[in-house]
């Protein structure tokens, strides 16, 4: 919807035509020139010539001036042709009726020529106009197409509006409380205060242009244009222009503004519609996801306390022979470890993706990590060797002890589950110059083709009939590990098994620990 | 060293957690009393004098730190936590507030009793510490002599390493919190250095413990402190 331009067509010519006084007073030199002319040249000349001396500045007038200055020239011309040129000569009386005829015609003349070069110079302006208008919007699709969201377009369309408009321009989005307040905004600043805002507002709510030069709002230092959907009612947002001369838009201008608003619309309904497909997609997996986690997890809390309350129920009732009784409270007490651990995983998984994770960063020795987590594991790796190899001057990491040492007891559990028992487990770190690097390895079989990646998703289990866990220790492993901006892979061993690689990036220079001279008392 | 008939004050407002303390405890000679809340707990002390307070720190009425902190203004009866794991600094709190050790549940009744033993112990130790030679496993400890022998071959210690020494084998079995070993041996300035002790910790190991990534002695307790083990 164009704005309201009750004026627009002196507007326009005022845009071809240089502005009043001074063209006005250019056309009359020129008028005086033609004279001036006529007078030089003498009796040399016949009064026709003199007459298509005075056309000429009326043209020229017309060309440069637009079409006051050169009506100006043809009656001053008139006028003077009758002073100078007629007898008796300096005085506008005129002896003969001729030449009352010859002043008509040179005047229709006059206003003919002005009016052909109006035509033409209009005609030129707008083709030129139209050109830069095509232009425009073509630089405008071309880079909305580029655009891959909401705010990105809106960005991008305010950018453009700016440019074409000369002064300052912003898109309006609607805000979490419904009213256009977010912005993308381009150009020179642009005052949303006030009537501005109160413009925006309002082409926001009633979907019509508003503002500077229509009739509502008029006195808002911006033009609004809704950006309406192209399927519905909706207004999607509002595009704010405020010209660089601070003068009302002309019709044409209002149209292309339309033009303008009609494309940026398009661009945001399809980016709020990608937005909207993804979201959906998105929905779709996290319910799957949500889906075989929850069953996952409820298989794996089942069977342990299947296990429990069935050798429980046995004892208790008296049902197996004195010689299965041991083996009963054995199954119990390690089904209950097992949901333990389980249970623990569970709620360091909760923690990491809910963000709930604190990460108490101190300068700490990779030996003390290791042999926490070690220590904690000693009944599952009985009967197992396991190798350290930790040279005496690594570097102190600087980590989460509590955290890092969860990492490393999972990766080492992990080892010992996939992997035959009585064999070895090699723990290994080195320092390097971008960080520290620590290494779990087994002989196990080593990680299946195409699995080096997915053995750290959630819930993700190498061979379902080999081993009973979640499927968490790694995927909670790889999660602290990140958390220390870190990072762990998992590669195919030399000589066969698996090999579990974190690196730690150095984070700065370790506190020195004072002589112990200075110490001693 | 086990007292046999000492009095344990079970505070735990879980009615099995209770039943399954109250068991172990008996059946190891123990005589139990119980209380539900922080208030309750507080109160059995003043009036049973127990020899030893088993204290849950999810009491619902009030922060286990707190409890700990108030009878502590009053009694030195040697208080043992229980919390859940992951509440790291619950138990460095309580124990920096004054209690002897702790327990993460869940937990074993191997676990629970060689706490209480050691708890006990200490309590009948303190006032003086001993001066006569002390053998921790393969380690022995001639404190006048300022002598270590590992395995009966003498093992040479800078003072602080040795100072490190001492406080850990005079408070055997039981947690020690950075924070206390770093006051002790350090001195009270330096009470949040907790890297030095680190440093000093992974020497010491080092030179007592044939594999110094998987000690048998100088267990680290993650997130809390040190433990010397006895065995």
């Amino acid at each position: 919807m164009p704005p309201d331009e009750p004026d627009s067509h002196t507007q326009e010519s005022e845009t071809v035509a240089a502005p009043g006084a001074r063209g006005h007073l250019c056309a009359a030199a020129m008028v005086a020139l033609a004279t001036a002319a006529g007078a030089f040249a003498g009796g040399h000349l016949a009064p026709p010539d003199l007459v298509a001396l005075y056309l000429l500045a009326i043209g020229a007038a017309a060309a440069l001036f637009g079409r006051g200055p050169s009506l100006l020239a043809a009656a001053l011309s008139v006028l003077a042709y009758d002073f100078f040129f007629v007898p008796p000569y300096f005085t506008l009386a005129v002896s003969e009726a001729r030449h009352l005829l010859t002043f008509a015609t040179m005047f229709a003349a006059g206003l003919a020529i002005s009016g052909l070069t109006l035509r033409v110079r209009r005609q030129e302006h707008e083709a030129r106009s139209r050109e830069r208008r095509t232009a425009a919007l073509y630089a405008l699709a071309r880079d909305l197409g580029t655009a891959t969201d909401r705010e990105q377009s809106a960005l991008v369309a305010a950018r453009h509006a700016a440019d074409v408009f000369g002064g300052g321009a912003a898109v309006l989005l609607p805000g979490a409380d419904g009213f256009p307040s977010r912005r993308a905004q381009a150009g020179a600043a642009l005052d949303l205060s006030g009537a501005g805002g109160e413009a925006a507002r309002w082409a926001f709510e009633h979907g019509r242009a508003t503002g500077l030069g229509t009739q509502t709002v008029p006195d808002a230092p911006v033009v609004c244009v809704p950006l309406r959907s192209g399927l519905g009612m909706e207004t999607l947002a509002v595009l704010a222009v405020a010209p660089a001369c601070g003068a009302p838009p002309s019709v044409e201008q209002g149209r292309f503004l339309e033009t303008f608003a009609r494309q940026a619309a398009l661009a945001l309904e399809r980016a709020r519609l990608a937005g909207e497909a993804q979201a959906a997609s998105l929905r779709a997996r996290t319910e799957e996801t949500r889906s075989s986690v929850l069953s996952a997890v409820s298989h794996d809390l089942r069977t342990p306390l299947a296990a429990i309350t069935g050798a429980a129920t046995a004892l208790r009732d008296g049902t197996v022979a004195d010689s299965e009784r041991t083996g009963l409270l054995e199954m119990i007490c390690e089904e209950a470890e097992r949901l333990e651990r389980l249970v623990r995983n569970l709620l360091d998984m909760t923690r990491l993706e809910s963000g709930a994770l604190t990460v108490r960063r101190e300068w700490v020795p990779v030996e003390e990590i290791v042999g926490a987590a070690l220590a904690r594991l000693e009944a599952r790796l009985a009967g197992r060797p396991v190798r350290t190899e930790l040279p005496p001057d690594l570097p102190l990491l600087h980590a989460d002890p509590v955290l890092l040492g969860q990492a490393v007891l999972n990766l080492v559990e992990n080892a010992a589950k996939h992997t035959p028992p009585g064999t070895a487990i090699d723990i290994r770190a080195f320092a390097r110059s971008d960080g520290t690097v620590l290494e779990v390895a087994d002989r196990g079989p080593g990680l299946a083709p195409g699995t080096h990646e997915r053995v750290f998703e959630k819930f993700f289990r190498g061979e379902p009939a080999a081993t009973r866990g979640a499927g968490l220790g790694l995927a909670v492993c790889r999660g602290i590990v990140e958390a220390h901006a870190g990072a762990v892979v998992a590669l195919d061993r030399e000589g066969g098994g698996a090999l579990f690689r974190v690196t730690l990036p150095h984070a700065g220079e370790a506190p020195g620990v004072p002589d112990e001279a200075e110490e001693a008392t | 060293m086990t007292e046999p008939g000492a009095l344990v004050l079970v505070a735990d407002d879980e009615p099995p957690m209770r039943r399954f303390l109250r068991a172990s405890l008996a059946a190891s000679g123990y005589r139990v009393v119980e209380a539900e809340s922080a208030s309750e707990a507080t109160a059995r002390i003043a009036d049973h004098n127990p020899e030893l307070v088993l204290l849950d720190l999810g009491l619902p009425d009030a922060d286990g730190v707190e409890v700990v902190r108030a009878v502590r203004g009053w009694s030195r009866v040697p208080i043992v936590v229980v919390s859940a794991r992951g509440r790291e600094q619950d138990k460095v709190d309580a124990l920096d507030a004054g209690a002897d050790d702790y327990l993460t549940k869940p937990f074993g009744t191997a676990e629970l009793l060689a706490r209480i033993r050691v708890a006990l112990r200490h309590a009948h130790e303190a006032g003086g510490a001993p001066s006569a030679p002390t053998q921790v496993g393969p380690l022995r400890l001639d404190f006048a002599r300022r002598e270590v022998t590992l395995e009966g071959r003498p093992v040479h210690l800078t003072p602080i390493e040795y100072r490190l020494l001492v406080l850990l084998v005079r408070n055997a079995g039981r947690v020690l919190t950075h924070r206390q070993i770093l006051k002790e041996v350090w001195g009270p300035g330096h009470a949040e250095h907790a890297h030095y002790l680190r440093v000093y910790m992974a020497q010491l190991r080092r030179k007592l413990e044939p594999e110094p990534a998987r000690p048998r002695l100088l267990a680290t307790e993650p997130g809390v402190g040190y433990r010397l083990r006895e065995g």
